[in-house]
């Protein structure tokens, strides 16, 4: 896989700008979980000492800090992100072009016009798609979180550990692991639905002819219970998921707030660093989940990215 | 009289196809028409099977008037064959009960037999969406053996072998003889040699019919 | 297509009612284990194991809730695909064979997936924020009227923002979309034309109108994505308005004794009921006048009889 990124990324050039690219987005999501996760520690602490002053002073750098944080988003995006990213898709694109171009009549001939088309059209896109950078995102907000859990209270870290592991679990077992086959279950049915949609304008005049509207009518029938029975199965999963995997992270939520009230009451602890621990908390789980989603996508995209670096080693 | 047609006129957004037809064929007669091509003879085919409905004038087929009796008696091979998506026996009995002898008698006559048997599932062999799973000869002769089960009296055709080669035409004409012997026929085509084999020949001209 | 329905869209709209009611009730609980919680003090065994049963059934209603609107909007997009066949088999064969021949048959597939893919995705979720808005607001607004105005009027000018922004934003992607069709029409020429372009050598043709396209396609998508970058960037700065708001004014009352730190932190875990809600009304709005924009397309070519379809 990575060899393929490298070497897509070795025809586009520009390969080390990108990576510079991806370290300047790395930070933004970690950046604003911890910009929260520290006014809401500083503002509960306020609170509990009764301190207004020192509350009034919290809202205004929390203020202040999220406009920094989009300021940086806003200008890694505007000045640097939007150009490069740009310049360099339309860059592969005159590449392939001109590529496919100077191929012989016989290799164009070789292949279907459909595939030549998403290669130009569709395969040019996926190098340049958000999962790596949002990898990165990912991979830096689950370390930075888990740290600063760790050194606010590693029992802390413990229990949230805990709980967001079986939820990463089980959120793949229970969901992400069925979802491919049922989605493509589900395309299949859809495509058999629409043939027989099809069928019943292209075949209307034979279906009158020969009395055969009720039976297309039958058929048709059958393709729309199919592909609803098809969505049916990704509905239910995607319910058991909306039933059960909330009941891990409010679980989580709950046995902190009980294990932690001697924590608090002992001075290890104040309830405002629980919920920046919360915030943190989120990062984690958030971060893992992102993770995985991308690693899906870079898998997906990479049948793209394959059939580029063969077409551009022609 | 198999097939009326009087004071037939159609027209067809703002242009007259059709002008003041009038035919009469026998039973078990075969009227060939001859014209160019957009000239108004699938027209006349569509009115005569009853999947257009008459605007001015009369067709009687087989004693019926209305469209819907009409199509009950008459079976059609058009241009294209209009597969449905589905196996090859659904394609010939359409979805109705028809004994099975009776499939095999129209895949006889059809010339379909032999190729049919070569198949791994036989008649129940899926065609593609648009019979993109077989080729144009053998869809047209799926589309004849569909005809032929239908066991109407009256048979029309509307060029069924104009977008074939010649090799294949052949093998769609003699499949077209197990469907019309002995019925009433009555075929078009933009090719007067394709209609030497009929008892009467027209040409459709302006909207008009001429003898040939 | 919602009447045929009509027992099961009202069952849907009831289960967000119920999951709504049951959040609300996690959250009391939540508020009177944080009071205690916040002081050090262990919550009693009673309280921990009202709040376990309360969050199960959370899981419950839940669970209901998704499957239900997922039959039922399954259901309706059934109706949907039979009421467009019924129609097209009632249609004479003088309409079909136009049907056939032009594009209407493409672009009216292209509006039943519209529709259905909205049916799936947003008709319920319509409902389901409405009544989480609605009962959330309320109850805010029971508890304690000043932080419920306070912390979200924000909200509803941000909602304005997000409006002419998403406006910007969308004619900015229609122009970059524009360029794209350009340019993904070049590649269909140059393979169509293949051998026409070898034997009468044009390649330099198509290379300079290809090399053209895609210049026009890269400054239209610089300009919308740095349009994007900061408009974004300030819809993200205005969505921390009423976080800070909520804190400013409910961290005081808290401190002048107006309020407990429980209350405050359900304000706090409540806030995207109301203002999250807010700030996707534009969105949900949009989708919605697509979806009645293809609805009325379609509705002349769609038969809907009598009962569901699915028994």
């Amino acid at each position: 896989m990575l060899g393929e990124i490298r070497k897509i990324f070795k025809v586009i050039g520009s390969g080390w700008r990108y990576i510079i690219l991806i370290l300047l987005r790395s930070p933004i999501s970690i950046l604003m979980t911890i910009v929260n996760a520290l006014f809401l520690q500083q503002a509960f602490n306020a609170i509990a000492q009764n301190d207004s002053g020192q509350l009034n002073i919290v809202c205004i750098i929390f203020g202040v800090a999220s406009l920094c944080t989009f300021l940086y988003n806003g200008t890694v995006w505007s000045v640097y992100a939007a150009p490069l990213v740009t310049r360099m898709e339309s860059g592969l694109r005159d590449k392939l072009f001109r590529k496919v171009s100077s191929l012989s009549y016989e290799r164009i001939e070789a292949m279907p016009q459909g595939e030549w088309l998403t290669r130009l059209n569709t395969d040019v896109q996926m190098p340049f798609s958000e999962s790596l950078p949002h990898t990165a995102i990912a991979i830096v907000n689950i370390c930075v979180s888990a740290f600063i859990l760790w050194s606010i209270n590693p029992a802390v870290f413990g229990w949230v550990l805990l709980f967001v592991a079986p939820h990463i679990v089980f959120s793949q077992l229970l969901i992400a692991r069925a979802m491919p086959g049922l989605n493509k279950k589900s395309l299949e049915a859809t495509a058999k639905n629409t043939g027989e949609l099809t069928a019943l304008i292209t075949c209307a005049d034979v279906a009158l002819l020969y009395d055969g509207k009720d039976y297309l009518m039958k058929r048709f029938e059958k393709s729309s219970t199919d592909l609803f029975g098809a969505n049916m199965k990704i509905r239910t999963r995607n319910a058991l998921g909306a039933g059960i995997l909330p009941l891990f992270g409010l679980g989580g939520y709950l046995t902190l707030l009980v294990v932690s009230s001697e924590w608090i009451a002992d001075g290890h602890l104040t309830f405002g660093d629980l919920t920046a621990a919360f915030q943190y908390r989120g990062g984690v789980l958030l971060g893992s989940l992102m993770l995985i989603n991308c690693i899906i996508s870079i898998q997906a995209n990479m049948a793209g990215i394959r059939r580029l670096n063969e077409t551009m080693a022609e | 009289m198999s097939i009326i047609i009087e004071d037939l006129s159609f027209s067809y957004a703002g242009k007259q196809v059709l002008d003041n037809i009038h035919l009469s064929v026998q039973t078990g007669e075969s009227v060939g028409i001859v014209g160019i091509s957009g000239g108004g003879k699938s027209t006349l085919l569509k009115l005569v099977s009853g999947l257009y409905d008459v605007q001015q004038g009369r067709i009687l087929v087989m004693g019926a008037w209305d469209s819907a009796d009409r199509r009950k008696n008459v079976a059609m091979v058009m241009q294209s064959a209009g597969l449905f998506p589905a196996s090859i026996r659904d394609n010939i009995t359409c979805g109705h009960d028809i004994n099975e002898n009776d499939i095999r008698r129209a895949c006889d006559a059809a010339q379909l037999t032999e190729w049919v048997g070569t198949l791994p599932d036989g008649l129940d062999t899926f065609v593609g969406e648009r019979g993109g799973k077989v080729s144009g000869g053998q869809a047209q002769r799926i589309a004849i053996a569909r005809a032929i089960a239908k066991n109407a009296y009256v048979v029309l055709l509307d060029e069924p072998t104009s977008a074939l080669d010649n090799d294949t035409s052949a093998a769609v004409i003699a499949a077209l003889e197990g469907l019309t012997k002995g019925k009433t026929v009555l075929h078009v085509s933009h090719r007067p040699e394709i209609l030497t084999g009929c008892d009467r020949i027209f040409r459709l001209e302006g909207g008009r019919l001429y003898a040939w | 297509m919602l009447y045929k329905r009509k027992f099961l869209s009202v069952i849907t709209i009831c289960a967000s009612g119920l999951t709504a009611a049951v959040t609300l009730w996690w959250n009391t609980q939540l508020s009177d284990i944080i009071n205690t919680v916040s002081v050090g003090v262990s919550p009693p065994k009673e309280m921990v194991f009202w709040a376990l049963v309360t969050m199960l059934v959370m899981g419950a209603t839940n669970y209901i809730k998704s499957y239900i609107s997922g039959y039922t909007c399954e259901g309706m997009t059934h109706d949907l695909r039979m009421g467009y066949a019924r129609h097209l088999t009632s249609l004479p064969i003088t309409e079909v064979e136009e049907l056939n021949a032009g594009e209407q048959l493409s672009k009216l597939q292209n509006e039943i997936s519209g529709v259905s893919g909205y049916l799936n995705a947003n008709l319920f979720q319509l409902f389901d924020d409405g009544i989480r808005f609605l009962s959330t607001f309320i109850w805010l607004l029971f508890i304690s009227p000043t932080l419920t105005l306070t912390s979200n009027l924000p909200a509803f000018i941000i909602v304005v923002y997000v409006f002419w922004s998403s406006k910007i934003i969308g004619s900015a992607t229609e122009r970059s979309q524009t360029a794209k069709g350009q340019m993904n029409q070049y590649a269909d020429m140059l393979l169509t034309l293949f051998p026409i372009i070898r034997l009468y050598d044009a390649a330099r043709i198509t290379l300079d109108g290809y090399t053209s396209s895609v210049k026009v396609w890269e400054n239209q998508t610089v300009r919308l994505e740095r349009t994007k970058a900061w408009l974004m960037s300030l819809s993200g700065v205005l969505s921390s308005i009423p976080l800070l708001f909520l804190f400013f004014v409910g961290g005081h009352m808290v401190i002048n004794g107006v309020l407990t730190v429980g209350t405050l932190y359900i304000f706090l875990n409540l806030s995207g009921n109301v203002s999250g809600v807010l700030m996707n009304m534009p969105g949900h709005i949009a989708a919605f006048r697509q979806f009645s924009v293809n609805m009325k397309r379609l509705s002349p070519h769609v038969l809907i009889i009598g009962k569901g379809e699915l028994q």
